[in-house]
C-alpha cells in the first residue's frame, strides 16, 4: 500500500524528463513513456495483492496513505486548516488502476505506429505521460482537493491532445469547446468541495466526509445541494446531457487518444466520482439519485439517436460511448456500484478496441466518413474481426464482456425503478444494435463506395494490431469476473459482485428472464441494422426518406449545438461586449473622463473673468471690499 | 539581515545616480547596470524570504528604527521614524518585487530611447515599492507609496505607446496623465485618513506598530476605513475606480506594465490589509460587506468585460481587474483563509500577469499589432512564447498546479466561511469565465492555421526567455509546494486584530 | 484745538477722489497719481489719529514717513513699468495693456 504513490509518481517523472530532454532522447523518449506507463501497470499487481491480504473474508480493508501539503492554525477555533496529497486504495480504486493503466499501455504501444512520422512525435508522449499521471493521481486521491487537481489536469491534458494537430481550426476549436464546457462542470464541483468542507468535519478527507455524512453530520437538504453541485462535474466530465455536446468535437483528436482519453478513462471520471462519492448521495435526499439516473437515462436515448444518423466511424462511437456512460449513470443512480464498476471495466476494454480499430482503419485509409468505406473486411481481416468483437460486446451479445455489464445494470434497473426506466433502457438496447451494426457494415462489409480509398486500404503492421488483439481477448473474456471461479482464480473469491459493492457484497445472480429478453432486443436490433443497410442500404435510404423531419433533427444532433451556439454568441459574448461598452462609455467616459471635464470646463470659464485690464481689476477690489464693509456693519449693528 | 532590509531601499536608491554618470552613449553599460542591480536585489529578496521565521508578536523581524523627527510640536517621542521591518505578508510581496524587477530589467533590454533616463525611473519606483512592503512607520509607509506612484507617470508619457482603435484611441499622454490623477486622488484620501488616525490615536507617533495598540474609538473606525478602503483601492484597481488600469497598461511599455500590474497595484491591496484591517479591525468589519460586495462586482465585470476585448494588452488589463477583485474579496472574508488567500492571490497574480506582459509584449515588439483577431497559429513561429502564454493563462484561469489556483481556492473557502455564498459562487463562475476568455484568445490568435502574414515571427528573445521561466519557476513554486508561503503567510495573519479563525 | 473730524473727512476726500481717479482714468500716469493719493489720505488719517489718540508717542507718525517712502519707491517702479511700456507699445492706457490674462 506504501507503494501506491508510485503508480502516478512514474508517469510523472517521465512527462518532467520529456518536458526538459524529450527532443535529446533517442526516438524522442517514446519507450520512456511507455515504460513508465508499462511500470505503473505493474505496480497495481503489488497493490492488489496487498489489498487482498488485509481482506477480512468478504470486507476489504481499504489501504491509505497522506502527506502534509499545507497546513495553518486557524486562530481562535483551535483547529488546523490542512490539505493532504494522500492515495487512497480500496476496491474501486484497483478495479479504476486496471482499466486506466492497461489501456493506457495498450494505447501508448499502438501508437508508436499510429503518430509515426508526426512532427511532433516527442511531444505526443510527453502529454500522453501528463495524462497518465493525473487521472492515476485522480483516481487514487484520498482527498477532495487532490481529485479535483486530477480532475483539472486530465481536463487540461485533454485539451491538449484533442487541439493536438491545432493547425486544423476544427480541432482548435474543439479542445477549446471541450475545456470550457468541462469547467462549467467543474464551477459545480469546486462548489460542492467547499460546500462539504464548510458544514464538514473540517477536513477534505473524502472517507471522513462519507463517514460525518453517514452519521448524519449534513443537514440534508445542504448535503443534496452539495452532491447536486459535484454532480455537475461528473456531467461535464463524463459528457452527460446537457453537457455532452464536447465530446463528439472531441473526436478531433488523434484516434488513440480519443481511445484512452475520450473512451476508457477520462471519460469514466465522472463515473468513478459519482462512485466514489455514493454513499453521501445515498444519505442525501433521493432526488439526488433521481436526477442521477434521469440525466444518464436521457443521455443513453438521445446518444443512441444521434448515432443513428452520425456517419464519421469516430463520432458514431464517441456517441456509444456517451451511451455507456448514461448507462453507467443509470446504474449509480439505482445505487448499483457494482454494476457500473463492472460496465466501467469491460467498457473501457471495448470500446479502446472499438477506437484504435477505427484507427487502424483511419490510419490505412486516411478516410473516416463510413459514406466513403466499405468492404474493407478483406483487406484488413484483423481489424475487422477485432473490431467486430468491440461491435458485438458494445450490442450486448453473451458471452462477450458487454453482455454480462449491461446485464448487471438492466437486473438492477428492472429491481429498484419504475417499469417505464426499465423500458427505455431495453428500448435504447434496439438502437444501439442498429447503429452499431450499421458502423460495422457500412465500414467492412459489402462493395466499397470509394474504390480509391479501397485500394489505398491495407492492414495495419504488427505494433497496430498486436495492441488490437489483446484488447480484443480482453473485450471477450473480461465480463467473465462476474463469476465465482474467475474471481477466485484472480485473487477475489465471489467475482467482482463480492469486491467492488457499495453496502454489502451480493451474489452474482444470472437472471435468466432479463437475459434473454436484453439478447433479443439487441440481437433484434443488431439483425434489422443488417437488413437495412446490407448492400447499397437501399432499405435505410428509403426508411431514412420516410422520416426525413426525424433523420433531419438527428443529424443536426438534436440542434443542441445551435442553441449553445447562439446562446455563446448572443447572451455571453453580447453581455461581454454589452459591459466592456459599458466601461469604456460609460465608467470611464462618462465617470472619470466626465469628472475631469467638470475641472476642465470650470477653469475653462471662469478664465474669462481675469480681463487683463487694469481698472477691471480695481473695480473688483473696490467692490468687494465695499461689500464687505456692508456685511460687516449689518452684522455690527 | 536588518541590513539587508535596509539594502533593498539602498540599492535602488544609489543606482540611480550611477546611471546618470554613465554616459548616454554608451546605453550597453546602463542595462549591465540593471541588471547588476536587478540580480541583486532578487538574491537578497530571495534571501529574505528564505531566511525570514516567524517569532512570536506581531510576527515583526530585522526591525531597524531610526528616527527622523521627535519631541516637535504635536510630535511625541518616536514621532517620525524611518522604521523598517519585515513580517509574514511582506515576505513574498518582496520576493515577488524582486523577481518581477530582475525580469523587467531583462524585458526593457531593448528600450533605445534614453536607456539610462528609464532605468533611474524604473529603480525608483522600485525602492519606492520596497519601501512601502517593509516600512513600519506610516508617515514613511505613504512616503515611498508616493515615491512608487509617481515615476510611472513619465515612464508612460514618454517610452509608451499611443493606440488607435475603431472607435476610440487612447494616447500615452492619455494613460500616464489618466493613472496619475487617479492615483494621486486616492493617495488624498489616504493622506487625510493618516493624519485623522495620527490625531485620534494621540500617541504623537506614526510608528505603526504603536497605532495598532490604539484603542480607536469605534466610530471613528467607521468613518475613517472607508477612506483607506477607497484611497487604497484605487490603487489595487478596485471596480468603478479600475478605468486607469487597463488604459494604462495598453500606454505603457512591457517593462513599466510588469512592474505596474504585478507589484504596483499589490500596494493598494497591501495598503487597505496592513493599514486598514490591521489599524482600523472595527472599521474594516462594519464595510466588509460592502467590500465584498465590490470585490465580487470587478472579479466578474473584469472577466466579463475581458471577454470581449480583442486587444491582448486589454483583454490582460481586465483580467488583473477581475484578480484584484478576487483579493479584496479574500480580505473582505475577515477571515484566516479568505486573508492568507488574498495575500497569496497578490504573488500568484503578480507573477502569471507579469508574465502575461511578457509574452504579450514579446509578441508585440515584432508584429506591431495587438488584436488577437489578426493573428492566427503562430504557435507554429513561436512555440515556447505559446507556452509561457498559456502558462500564465492556465495559472489565471485556476488550472490546479500552478499559483492561481492555490490562491484562489483559499480565497474561495474563505469567503464561503465567512458566510457570503452568493460571492463564493459568483467568484468562481468568474473562473470559469476567465478560462473562456483565455481560451478563446489561445485558439483565435496561437492555433489554428497559421496566418501567413506572420510566417516571418521569430521567437522570443532569450532575456525575454530567461524572464518568462523566471516567473514560471514562481507560479510553480507555489503551486506546487505552497507550504513555505502559506507557512508565512498564516503566522503573520493570524496575529491581525480582527481576523476570525 | 481743529476737532479730529475735520482731518478725518479730509482724507476721506482725499481717498475717494483718489479712487475716482484710480477706477475712471484710462492714462496709467494719471493712475498712478490717483493712488497716490489715496496714499496721502492714509497718511493723513495716520498723523491726525496718532496726534489725537497718543501724543506721547511716535508710532503713528513714523507710519505715516514708512507711507512717505514706500510710496516713492512704489512711484519709481511704477514709472519705469509704464516707461518701458510707452516704449515698447507707444501706449500709456492701461486699457490695452491686457496682456496679464490667461
Amino acid at each position: 500500500m506504501d507503494q501506491a504513490w508510485l503508480i502516478p509518481a512514474i508517469p510523472a517523472a517521465a512527462f518532467v524528463i520529456l518536458l526538459i530532454f524529450g527532443p535529446y532522447l533517442p526516438r524522442k523518449g517514446d519507450w520512456l513513456a511507455i515504460a513508465a506507463i508499462g511500470a505503473s501497470f505493474i505496480l497495481v499487481f503489488p497493490l492488489l495483492a496487498d489489498l487482498l491480504d488485509q481482506a477480512d473474508g468478504a470486507t476489504y480493508v481499504a489501504g491509505e496513505r497522506a502527506w502534509e501539503w499545507l497546513s495553518f492554525d486557524l486562530s481562535g477555533v483551535g483547529e488546523t486548516f490542512e490539505i493532504e496529497i494522500g492515495f487512497y486504495v480500496d476496491p474501486i480504486t484497483i478495479v479504476m488502476l486496471a482499466v486506466v493503466t492497461l489501456v493506457a499501455l495498450m494505447v501508448q504501444v499502438y501508437s508508436i505506429a499510429y503518430m509515426k512520422g508526426d512532427s511532433r512525435y516527442g511531444w505526443y508522449f510527453t502529454a500522453m505521460s501528463l495524462f497518465a499521471a493525473s487521472m492515476l493521481t485522480l483516481v487514487l486521491a484520498n482527498n477532495l482537493l487532490l481529485l479535483y487537481a486530477g480532475w483539472e489536469a486530465v481536463g487540461f491534458c485533454s485539451f491538449l491532445l484533442i487541439g493536438f494537430w491545432w493547425e486544423k481550426r476544427s480541432a482548435a476549436e474543439a479542445a477549446k469547446k471541450a475545456f470550457i464546457t468541462t469547467r462549467i462542470g467543474d464551477v459545480g464541483l469546486l462548489i460542492g468541495i467547499i460546500m462539504l468542507w464548510l458544514e464538514g468535519p473540517n477536513t477534505f478527507n473524502i472517507q471522513e466526509i462519507i463517514a460525518f455524512a453517514q452519521e448524519g453530520g449534513y443537514d440534508s437538504t445542504y448535503l443534496t445541494a452539495a452532491v447536486l453541485f459535484m454532480f455537475m462535474g461528473a456531467l461535464g466530465k463524463s459528457g452527460q446531457f446537457p453537457l455532452h455536446v464536447w465530446l463528439p468535437d472531441a473526436m478531433e483528436g488523434p484516434t488513440p487518444v480519443s481511445a484512452l482519453i475520450h473512451a476508457a478513462t477520462m471519460v469514466v471520471a465522472g463515473v468513478y466520482l459519482v462512485a466514489r462519492m455514493l454513499p453521501l448521495f445515498e444519505v442525501a435526499d433521493p432526488i439526488a439519485l433521481d436526477v442521477v439516473l434521469v440525466v444518464g437515462l436521457t443521455t443513453v436515448m438521445i446518444s443512441a439517436t444521434m448515432g443513428l444518423a452520425a456517419t464519421d466511424i469516430k463520432r458514431v462511437i464517441a456517441y456509444s460511448t456517451l451511451n455507456s456512460l448514461g448507462l453507467m449513470f443509470v446504474a449509480l443512480g439505482s445505487s448499483a456500484v457494482t454494476a457500473a464498476m463492472l460496465y466501467l471495466f469491460v467498457h473501457g476494454f471495448f470500446k479502446a478496441l472499438l477506437f484504435l480499430g477505427a484507427g487502424s482503419v483511419i490510419h490505412a485509409t486516411e478516410e473516416q466518413d463510413m459514406n466513403r468505406l466499405g468492404g474493407l473486411a478483406k483487406k484488413m481481416p484483423v481489424t475487422a474481426a477485432m473490431f467486430a468483437i468491440g461491435t458485438l460486446a458494445m450490442i450486448g451479445i453473451i458471452p462477450l464482456s458487454g453482455f454480462w455489464a449491461k446485464d448487471e445494470v438492466l437486473v438492477f434497473a428492472n429491481e429498484e425503478q419504475p417499469l417505464i426506466v426499465y423500458l427505455v433502457l431495453l428500448s435504447s438496447l434496439v438502437i444501439t444494435g442498429l447503429y452499431m451494426t450499421r458502423l460495422f457494415v457500412r465500414t467492412f462489409l459489402f462493395a466499397p463506395r470509394d474504390q480509391g480509398v479501397y485500394d489505398h486500404a491495407h492492414e495495419s503492421g504488427l505494433l497496430i494490431t498486436v495492441p488490437l488483439l489483446i484488447l480484443g481477448l480482453l473485450a471477450t473474456v473480461a465480463g467473465f469476473v462476474v463469476f465465482d471461479e474467475v474471481g477466485e482464480a484472480l485473487g477475489f473469491p465471489g467475482g467482482i459482485a463480492q469486491f467492488v459493492f457499495l453496502r454489502e457484497a451480493h451474489e452474482f445472480e444470472f437472471h435468466l428472464d432479463t437475459a434473454i429478453t436484453s439478447t433479443v432486443l439487441a440481437g433484434g436490433g443488431a439483425v434489422a441494422g443488417w437488413i437495412l443497410w446490407q448492400n447499397k442500404a437501399e432499405l435505410a435510404a428509403s426508411v431514412r426518406d420516410r422520416f426525413a423531419p426525424i433523420a433531419t433533427l438527428l443529424a443536426n444532433r438534436y440542434y443542441i449545438d445551435e442553441v449553445y451556439q447562439f446562446a455563446i454568441d448572443h447572451i455571453v459574448l453580447g453581455a461581454g461586449t454589452v459591459v466592456a461598452w459599458f466601461d469604456r462609455v460609460v465608467v470611464n467616459d462618462g465617470g472619470v473622463g466626465g469628472s475631469a471635464k467638470i475641472g476642465y470646463l470650470a477653469g475653462f470659464e471662469a478664465k474669462f473673468l481675469q480681463s487683463g485690464r487694469l481698472p477691471n481689476y480695481a473695480l473688483a477690489i473696490v467692490s468687494g471690499i465695499l461689500l464687505l464693509s456692508i456685511v460687516m456693519l449689518v452684522a455690527l449693528v | 539581515m536588518e541590513f539587508v532590509l535596509l539594502a533593498l531601499i539602498v540599492i535602488p536608491l544609489a543606482v540611480c545616480p550611477l546611471f546618470m554618470l554613465i554616459p548616454s552613449q554608451y546605453p550597453q553599460l546602463s542595462r549591465y547596470l540593471a541588471a547588476l542591480a536587478g540580480g541583486t536585489l532578487f538574491a537578497l529578496s530571495v534571501l529574505l524570504f528564505a531566511a525570514y521565521e516567524f517569532d512570536g508578536g506581531s510576527g515583526l523581524r530585522y526591525e531597524l528604527q531610526w528616527v527622523w523627527l521627535e519631541n516637535i510640536g504635536f510630535l511625541g517621542e518616536n514621532g517620525i521614524t524611518f522604521y523598517l521591518g519585515l513580517d509574514g505578508i511582506g515576505a513574498p510581496l518582496v520576493l515577488l518585487n524582486g523577481v518581477v524587477i530582475f525580469a523587467a530589467v531583462f524585458v526593457s533590454w531593448n528600450i533605445a530611447n534614453r536607456t539610462k533616463d528609464f532605468f533611474v525611473l524604473l529603480f525608483l519606483l522600485v525602492a519606492g515599492v520596497y519601501g512601502v512592503f517593509i516600512s513600519q512607520d506610516l508617515f514613511f509607509f505613504f512616503f515611498w507609496y508616493e515615491v512608487a506612484v509617481l515615476p510611472m507617470f513619465l515612464l508612460i508619457a514618454v517610452w509608451g505607446a499611443s493606440s488607435e482603435f475603431k472607435t476610440f484611441a487612447r494616447t500615452k499622454e492619455y494613460g500616464a496623465m489618466k493613472l496619475t490623477m487617479m492615483l494621486v486622488g486616492g493617495s488624498v484620501l489616504v493622506w487625510v485618513a493618516i493624519f485623522a488616525l495620527f490625531v485620534e490615536a494621540g500617541a504623537g507617533t506614526y510608528d505603526m506598530t504603536v497605532l495598532r495598540e490604539a484603542a480607536l474609538d469605534e466610530d471613528f473606525q467607521k468613518v475613517v476605513f472607508p477612506l483607506f478602503m477607497v484611497g487604497f483601492g484605487v490603487l489595487a484597481g478596485m471596480w468603478p475606480l479600475h478605468t486607469w488600469s487597463p488604459d494604462g497598461h495598453v500606454a505603457a511599455p512591457t517593462g513599466v506594465s510588469m512592474l505596474h500590474a504585478g507589484v504596483l497595484m499589490k500596494l493598494g491591496a497591501f495598503g487597505i490589509l496592513r493599514v486598514g484591517m490591521t489599524l482600523l479591525p472595527e472599521g474594516a468589519e462594519f464595510w466588509a460587506p460592502v467590500l465584498m460586495a465590490i470585490g465580487v462586482t470587478g472579479a466578474v465585470y473584469g472577466s466579463i468585460s475581458a471577454l470581449a476585448q480583442t486587444d491582448l494588452k486589454y483583454m490582460v488589463g481586465y483580467s488583473s481587474v477581475s484578480h484584484m477583485g478576487f483579493v479584496l474579496m479574500g480580505l473582505a472574508s475577515m477571515n484566516e483563509i479568505g486573508v492568507n488567500g488574498a495575500v497569496l492571490q497578490m504573488f500568484a497574480h503578480g507573477a502569471m500577469t507579469a508574465l502575461m506582459f511578457t509574452s504579450v509584449g514579446a509578441l508585440y515588439d515584432q508584429a506591431h499589432i495587438r488584436d488577437m483577431t489578426q493573428f492566427g497559429g503562430i504557435a507554429k513561429p513561436m512555440p515556447r512564447h505559446t507556452a509561457f502564454f498559456t502558462i500564465a493563462g492556465l495559472s489565471s484561469l485556476g488550472l490546479p498546479g500552478l499559483a492561481g489556483f492555490v490562491a484562489e481556492f483559499h480565497i474561495f473557502v474563505g469567503v464561503f466561511e465567512a458566510g457570503y455564498w452568493w460571492a463564493g459562487v459568483l467568484g468562481i463562475l468568474s473562473a470559469a469565465i476567465t478560462a473562456t476568455y483565455i481560451l478563446r484568445m489561445l485558439s483565435r490568435a496561437y492555433f489554428g492555421p497559421l496566418n501567413e502574414k506572420w510566417a516571418g515571427l521569430k521567437e522570443m528573445r532569450l532575456g525575454e526567455q530567461f524572464a518568462a521561466v523566471l516567473l514560471i519557476a514562481m507560479i510553480l513554486l507555489m503551486g506546487l509546494w505552497p507550504a513555505p508561503f502559506i507557512n508565512r503567510i498564516s503566522e503573520t495573519v493570524e496575529m491581525i486584530p480582527g481576523i476570525a479563525g | 484745538m481743529i476737532p479730529i473730524d475735520n482731518f478725518l473727512v479730509l482724507s476721506a476726500i482725499l481717498f475717494s477722489l483718489g479712487m475716482y481717479g484710480v477706477l475712471a482714468r484710462r492714462n496709467a500716469v494719471l493712475i498712478l497719481m490717483s493712488v497716490e493719493l489715496m496714499l496721502q489720505a492714509v497718511a493723513i488719517n495716520f498723523v491726525a489719529f496718532a496726534v489725537y489718540l497718543y501724543p506721547e508717542t511716535f508710532t503713528g507718525v513714523i507710519f505715516a514717513i514708512f507711507v512717505i517712502v514706500i510710496a516713492a519707491a512704489e512711484v519709481g517702479l511704477a514709472l519705469a513699468i509704464i516707461l518701458r511700456l510707452f516704449r515698447n507699445r507707444q501706449i500709456t492706457n492701461v486699457d490695452e495693456a491686457d496682456l496679464l490674462k490667461w
